[in-house]
């Protein structure tokens, strides 16, 4: 063939004269071009290794008890001036150091849509300060003049908390809701999952719906959410870090009024000019806690040895992907298995919608637009899916821990995970203890 | 029979010359109209039609599709279907669980099969283009009709042309998108290009198959000769004809996004897709269709 290729360039091909075939090797060049161009600058994420003398200094850091001036603060304030706990572990402790943590542990945020002449504002109240304390009156002054409001004022329908619903409605343009403390096992993993693997995951999703947008209410379509240095964010229940690095010194900042190079701590809302005397932790001590973390074991999928019971959780989990719960909490991400997460925004309906960010550095704020575009912040009603792994050891469920079952979180899912909320109602109770049976096999380690 | 077996077929049919009744390939009337019987003697005879020219140049091609246009707004129509159906009751289909033999059975028969029937027919008529055009027929406009052996012959053709090497290209386009990470303008290019790459290559086996309906010739050897024959410049319409279709695939994508959020909108966009997209493959399939022909005239004209 390329023989015959060869001889019939210079004398058959009429209309491919000398001239003609330099033009066509240039275009064949100018169109190979991009291809030599990505393979040069082709990048692979390499996963760091692990350092168990950092990970040793990390787990003092993590369970220490922090003080105003703290020794360890390296000339900074230490804890505070506000804060929500004096330590990493008074949070995450359910299920083992670094699991997750109870209502009790819930973190008020607020966002405040933009009024006449005035920027739109979003941050944490904190329950807790050294001096200047915050209260949700100075968000907005029809707001009590405390720290925190109970759950159920918050809530707008009823849910399986033990109080009823009392919901108090908000003045316009603020919104304010709670966070559950999330379980810290298996970040590593997360922190290793690459974006590629994420955004494989969202076109696939979208080419099995028929292009469907994920816009879509009533389809199981997500979006990673991409944050203004063009990361995509994978940990935080809006997304709102693309690292556990940064999520770990954001929450150094937010939770223990302890700045940090990567994120200064906040400033109390009634004293917005306050300036801390110097960073409270180095970078060594914020790697140091982020290599803790690392070091934390992954979740595992415990399956009873009991006959019935295995067979009970083995069908569970059957359903569990027949219903639809594995469109959006996907068994396995990237090289990542038993995730039970896709890692990306959902909307989840009205009911579920909740303002309010930590405005971390990096991340994009939480829009006020109902179909926000692929590169805007979270909207109220979007929450990236939640890994189930540990699930059985992380109650209360839901960003706000509203729902002290299982069965309650289920039935709570709305908009995307609507169909499986549905389909899960229409099951037997046979079958939706079975798969409760395996939701309950998914332990913390 | 194809439009190409009945012009060889005429051929083997035709009286030696000089023989009474003899008649060039240009007067034979088409296959169409030999079907239809003779009027009735006590009838007036029906004006005979002025015969239409073969086109000349590339311009005159674009009458074709505008001459078969019921066919092309229904064959778009159809489409436009068929895509709804892939967007919103096919996906719905398969998450539904614990579905029996009989099921899946009747869902094949009864969505499947008709698919795969009219995506052959489609293949079918755009193969009549070309081949009617290679015979140097330009009086009618032919189609299958309901001959089912040419259209899923069509479709097996097609089938096997794309597995022939655009698979590859079109395969590495489609996982560069879903595993390529962020995408940015480079790799937008790179898809863009084995797109492009995908469908001329495509394009390019499918004529060098029909051309002489040796289903062998659909090979990279068969391509060259087909270069060789009508001259490398077919490469350059075969690359705009590839754009043409990306063009006509990402609009036909965006329609499918809009048909999530607006039936009307999406539709209607889809449908134009589908209209325009239709018409230019029919053009161009015409096109290389009497490009053949004129080449193969000109060859026998410098032999003889």
């Amino acid at each position: 063939m390329l023989r015959r290729l060869l001889n019939a360039l210079p004398s058959e091909a009429y209309l491919m004269n000398r001239r003609n075939r330099l033009w066509y090797l240039l275009v064949a060049l100018v169109a190979l071009a991009p291809l030599g161009m990505r393979v040069a600058t082709w990048s692979k994420q390499r996963s760091q290794p692990l350092d168990a003398t950092m990970a040793e200094a990390g787990e003092m850091l993590f369970k220490h008890e922090w003080l105003p001036n703290d020794p360890l603060c390296n000339g900074g304030d230490g804890l505070g001036p506000v804060y929500n706990a004096s330590s990493c572990l008074a949070c995450h402790h359910q299920g083992g150091v670094g699991g997750s943590g109870g209502l009790q542990d819930n973190v008020m945020t607020f966002t405040v849509q933009a009024q006449l002449n005035e920027k739109p504002r979003e941050g944490v109240v904190h329950a807790r300060a050294v001096q200047f304390q915050e209260t949700l009156a100075q968000v907005h002054p029809e707001l009590p003049n405390t720290p925190t409001l109970a759950l159920n004022v918050l809530l707008t329908v009823p849910t399986n908390c033990d109080e009823p619903v009392r919901h108090r409605r908000m003045p316009p343009g603020v919104q304010v809701s709670q966070r559950n403390t999330p379980a810290l096992f298996g970040a590593k993993l997360i922190d290793d999952i690459s974006d590629r693997d994420i955004l494989a995951h969202e076109r696939s999703a979208r080419l099995r719906w028929g292009m469907a947008p994920s816009d879509r209410d009533d389809l199981p379509v997500g979006r990673a959410l991409r944050l203004a240095d063009g990361r995509l964010g994978k940990f935080g229940w809006k997304g709102q870090s693309a690292s556990l690095s940064d999520f770990v010194q954001a929450a150094c900042a937010n939770e223990l009024g302890l700045g940090n190079p990567g994120h200064a701590q906040p400033a109390p809302l009634g004293k917005p000019d306050y300036q801390a005397p110097a960073l409270d932790l180095t970078i060594e001590q914020c790697n140091q806690l982020t290599a803790f973390i690392s070091s934390l074991p992954t979740p595992v999928e415990r399956v009873p040895q009991d006959g019935l019971a295995e067979e009970q959780s083995t069908a569970g989990k059957k359903l569990f992907h027949g219903i639809g719960c594995a469109d959006c909490h996907t068994p396995s991400l990237g090289s990542v298995e038993g995730i039970y997460s896709d890692l990306l925004l959902h909307r989840m309906g009205q009911d579920l919608e909740g303002g309010g960010s930590y405005n971390d550095g990096g991340s994009r704020p939480v829009t006020k637009q109902a179909d926000p575009g692929p590169r805007d912040g979270p909207a109220p009603s979007e929450w990236r899916t939640p890994p189930l792994w540990g699930v059985a050891d992380s109650a209360p469920y839901m960003h706000d821990g509203r729902a002290k079952t299982l069965e309650g979180a289920i039935k709570l899912h709305g908009g995307q995970g609507s169909r499986a909320a549905t389909h899960f109602g229409a099951l037997s109770g046979a079958d939706q203890a079975e798969l409760i049976a395996f939701l309950k096999t998914l332990r913390a380690p | 029979m194809t439009p190409a077996e009945r012009a060889h077929a005429r051929q083997i049919a035709l009286p030696p010359p000089g023989a009474p009744g003899e008649t060039s390939p240009e007067d034979a009337p088409p296959f169409d109209a030999v079907a239809i019987p003779e009027a009735p003697a006590h009838k007036q005879p029906r004006k005979r039609r002025e015969r239409r020219p073969l086109e000349k140049h590339w311009y005159e091609c674009l009458l074709y599709p505008l001459r078969a246009w019921p066919l092309v707004i229904v064959l778009a129509g159809v489409l436009s279907a068929l895509a709804w159906f892939v967007s919103f009751l096919l996906p719905e289909w398969f998450e539904q669980d614990g579905k029996t033999t009989g099921q899946v059975l009747l869902f094949a028969l009864s969505c499947i099969l008709p698919a795969v029937l009219f995506l052959g027919f489609l293949c079918g008529f755009l193969d009549c283009a070309f081949t009617s055009a290679v015979a140097g027929e330009g009086q009618q406009v032919y189609y299958p009709g309901r001959n089912l052996r040419l259209i899923l012959r069509s479709c097996f053709n097609w089938v096997v042309c794309f597995l022939a090497g655009p698979a590859i290209l079109f395969g590495a386009a489609f996982f560069y998108w879903l595993y390529g990470g962020d995408l940015d303008l480079l790799d937008w290019f790179i898809i863009a290009e084995l797109v492009v790459l995908s469908f001329a290559y495509w394009l390019l086996t499918l004529v060098a198959a029909n051309r002489r309906d040796r289903l062998l010739d659909a090979t990279p050897e068969g391509i060259v000769t087909l270069l060789d024959h009508l001259g490398w410049r077919l490469l350059a319409v075969a690359v705009g004809a590839g754009a043409l279709a990306l063009v006509h695939g990402k609009l036909a994508i965006l329609a499918m996004e809009e048909l999530h959020r607006s039936s009307l909108q999406g539709g209607c966009w889809l449908f134009l897709s589908s209209v325009s997209g239709l018409f230019l493959a029919t053009f161009l399939f015409r096109l290389l269709g009497i490009w053949c022909y004129r080449c193969h005239t000109w060859e026998q004209d410098s032999t003889t």
